[in-house]
Parts: structure tokens; sequence; C-alpha cells
């Protein structure tokens, strides 16, 4: 067999992204904005635990949320599958492929070998989908590859079967029941219920509006933790790549929520969303000021305390604007009909 | 943010972003990356420091090829054990000479794997002709007026050589 007709287009973000790409082929026209804010994908999470080298940062929901809260929310059925047997994994994966069925993987993103040596990092929890096979070698829909790719099997197989944290142990997926008619306002409804809880009612002191505040207070210690200067500038490089370029959207997800929220005003005809939807855009501009302030430190290498310091005042913005933000939004919800 | 203010010249890494778009929707562009479109020379710097800061321990033989490895990869040996299946324990020894000596051929096939690199690796460093392919955007003919020839160099490090390609004209 070789490939399976299988509209490709690329996304912002991987998980949503390829969600989004399964619905449409499986014939629900839905977009990446309206799977993400269903799935209430906006969070923040700041961490830093005794094994851990470095602190990092998170600006999503945990991965595999998006599909598992879609699919709760929407009534879509998933069949998923983990294996500890890679030739299982592959037999079955090749059975679904020859029966047409396009399937999600998870992946380490290393392997995936389609991308230039340079960009690729070892990080567990890529996802793309497999539409096809010839040979020895895989068609596969990457969100960040602007064609389909190709891959080898062995390739695909490091990616499916690499350990370490979050390992992938050959998870797969793809829908099998997708509900002709769903009630969609109200997803959408649970969807918003869901961010505002991810973002301002988890009893953490690190997740959430207290974990961008945390991340503000914690940032001028980040020198402590590095090794050298070169380490420093990397990690702190890294908050522009979390934040804009490793599949966000940019801004943080935040221009992506808005997108969400502006099209979740015209479903549920509430025009005040469409209001909220351009604060959000604003509050992404804001982190991308982050970004961009990060991106300056880092490469002029001034770790002086007042530069990081700076970077902290703009965090915490963001931690103002956004605990306003979403208890607007919870109001917002309990009080539409 | 509007679309334009956004928008970065990169074909070669291009992303999807959400923006502003003319009239006034938000919604879905590809444009190039940040990132790399404007500090990928700074990314550049730093990964080559790196290397050539650990190439220098590997020759003098400081530091092991799974030290080498690991660091290049961006790994630590939480990753690393939890990857290749060896303990904690045992990797801490096999970052040095010592424990690299001492390693069995099975587990040096287990850091390979994880390395994504043929075993034979381990034990050369390699020094290519500048390979004009990896340089983003470069679509030109391979030149193939010149010769090749591989020469091999000791180092202090009794397990690592160094494996060159030179090329002359024809």
């Amino acid at each position: 067999m070789s490939q399976i007709p299988f509209h490709h287009i690329m996304a912002a973000h991987c998980e949503s992204g390829t969600v989004t790409a399964l619905m449409n082929h499986h014939g629900m026209n839905i977009t990446e904005p309206m799977v993400f804010g269903i799935s209430s994908g906006i969070f923040f999470a700041y961490l830093k635990t005794p094994v851990m080298d470095f602190p990092m940062f998170a600006v999503r929901s945990t991965p595999g949320q998006i599909r598992t809260k879609f699919a709760k929310r929407t009534g879509v059925r998933f069949k998923s599958k983990k294996y500890r047997n890679p030739e299982k994994a592959e037999k079955e994966l090749n059975e679904l492929l020859d029966r047409n069925q396009p399937v999600a993987v998870q992946v380490d993103f290393f392997y995936m070998n389609y991308f230039p040596a340079w960009y690729r990092i070892h990080i567990n929890v890529h996802y793309i989908t497999v539409i096809g096979r010839e040979g020895d070698k895989y068609f596969v829909s990457d969100s960040y590859h602007p064609q389909i790719a190709e891959i080898s099997r062995e390739a695909l197989m490091k990616g499916r079967f690499a350990g370490g944290m979050m390992a992938p142990k050959g998870f797969m997926f793809y829908p099998v029941d997708i509900p002709v008619k769903f009630d969609l306002e109200k997803a959408i409804r649970e969807g918003l219920k869901g961010a505002t809880f991810n973002m301002l009612k988890i009893p953490l002191p690190f997740i959430g509006v207290k974990g961008i505040r945390r991340f503000a207070d914690k940032i001028t210690e980040w020198p402590k933790y590095a090794r050298d200067e070169d380490f420093l500038a990397d990690k702190i490089f890294r908050i522009t790549i979390f934040l804009e370029d490793q599949g966000t959207g940019g801004g943080g997800f935040r221009f992506l929520y808005a997108s969400f929220l502006q099209e979740a005003s015209k479903i549920l005809n509430n025009p005040r969303l469409g209001e909220m939807s351009k604060e959000m855009m604003k509050i992404g501009d804001g982190w991308r000021e982050v970004s961009l302030a990060s991106a300056k430190v880092a490469k002029e290498r001034d770790f002086r305390k007042e530069r990081l310091q700076e970077i902290g005042d703009l965090l915490r913005q963001r931690a103002d604007l956004e605990e306003s933000f979403f208890s607007r939004l919870g109001k917002e919800i309990l009080n539409h009909k | 943010m509007k679309e334009k203010d956004l928008n970065i010249d990169c074909p070669y890494h291009q992303v999807v972003l959400y923006a502003e778009k003319e009239d006034g929707t938000f919604g879905p562009f590809q444009t190039g990356s940040y990132m790399t479109g404007v500090n990928i020379s700074e990314h550049f710097r730093v990964t080559g420091n790196l290397s050539k800061s650990l190439i220098e321990q590997l020759k003098a033989g400081t530091i092991s090829p799974v030290y080498y490895y690991m660091m290049i990869e961006g790994l630590n040996i939480d990753e690393l054990a939890g990857r290749t299946g060896i303990s904690k324990f045992k990797i801490k020894r096999h970052l040095t000479l010592k424990g690299f000596r001492k390693m069995k051929i099975g587990a040096l096939k287990h850091y390979a794997d994880v390395f994504n690199i043929p075993v034979a690796n381990m034990f050369q460093i390699i020094y290519t002709i500048e390979d004009r392919n990896w340089d983003m955007g470069y679509q030109g003919e391979v030149d193939d007026s010149k010769t090749g020839s591989i020469s091999q160099k000791k180092t202090n490090n009794p397990y690592v050589i160094e494996t060159a390609v030179t090329r002359t004209t024809k």
C-alpha cells in the first residue's frame, strides 16, 4: 500500500493539530483553536523539583489531555493503546494503515529525521499522524512540517519506543466513533470553565496565575543553577522558544486562545466573549514582550539581577492581567444563558 | 498582534502562528520561526563552543564518549538511565574514561541506539569536509572536482581517534 489520501496542513501545536486533522479527515469540520479551547489547553506551570537540574515551565495542559478532554466534551471516542512489545505495535499500526485508517502516534521528536539535525531535541511528547507505508518507509503528517514527510521504519520505531520521562511506549490513537451531532455550545462552555479552573483554582502554588508569579519571583535565581554563561544563555533563549516557536501559535498559546474565544463568541452569540478575545490577543502581545526581552538578555549575556528582574516584572504583569481576565471569564460563563 | 508584526523571513524553518488579519478576525498563518530567523547564529555559536570544549576534554581523556554525547544531546543522567535501561550508578561510572574502559559492548550498543549513532562513532571524532548541505537553504551541487582521502590520528585518549577527510584537486 502507499499513502491514505489525507489533507495535510501545518498547525500551531502538534497535539491539537493532530486531533484537528484526524477529526477533519473523518468529516468533522473543526478548527485547531476550537479543539484547543474545548479541551482547555491553556495553562501555566513553573516546575523545579530536587531531581531537576534546572527549572522549567509549561504553557499548556499535560500532554494527552487535549485528546482526552476533547473526547469527553464532544462525545468523540478514540481507540488508544500502549504497547510493551514493539513488534506487536508495528504490526497493529500496519494493519490499521492497510485498512486506510490514519493513526496518530506519540514519538520522541529527536528521531523525526525529516527535520534538520540542529532543530531536533529529545522530547517524548510529540504527536504525528502516520498516513501510509511503502516498503521500509512510512508517510507521516507532522503539524510542524510543511509537507507530508517520509520516515524510515527504524527511525519511527526508535521514536515510538524511546525511554525516559513520559516515554511513548508505542502509544497510538485514532477515532472510532464521531457523533453526527453534538452539543457544541455545551462543549465550549465546559472548555471555558476548565480554562478558568486551570488558571485560577488549582490549589498549588506553581500552577496557573500563581505559577506565573512564582516564575516572576524565581527567574533571578536562574544563574545559580547554570554551569556557565553559555548554558544560562541557552536556558533563557528557551523562554522564547517555549513561548513562540515550540508549537504555541505565538505568545505562549495566548494568540491561539484568542482565536478560540472569537470563534466561541459567534457560536454562543455572546459579543462580550468577542471583546474578551481582543483582550486575550493583547495579553498574548505581552507574552511576546517577555519572549523578546528574554532573547535580548540571552543575546547580550547580561545576567545581572536587574535585567532578569525586568523579565520578572513583565511576567508579573501577565499574571495580574490573566488573573483579572480569567475571573471575568468565569463570571461570563456563569451568566451565559 | 497583527500578522505583519509577526512575520519573519525564514523559509528554512516555518511555523504556524495565530494573529489578527486585515479584517480584524483572528486566524492562522504560516511564517518563519523567530528564533531561527533572528537568533540561529547565536544558537550555533553556543552549541559550537560546547562541542569544541567537550572534544578537547574527550581527546585529553578527561571525559568518556558517553559523557560527550549525553551533553551534546541535552540529556542528563536520569534521562539517560530511563532511555537506556542502564542504572544511574553505572551511567555515572561510564561517564569517566575508567568506567568506559570496563563497559560491556551490549551497554555501548544501548547508548549508541539512544544517541542515534553507529557504535563505531563512540571511538572516533569525525571531521568532515565542510558540508554545505548542513547550511540552511543551500541548494548547490556537490563539488566532485576533488578527490577525498581519509586519515586517522591517535589522541591522548587511548579509546578515541580522530578521523579526518581531506580533499585534493583531481
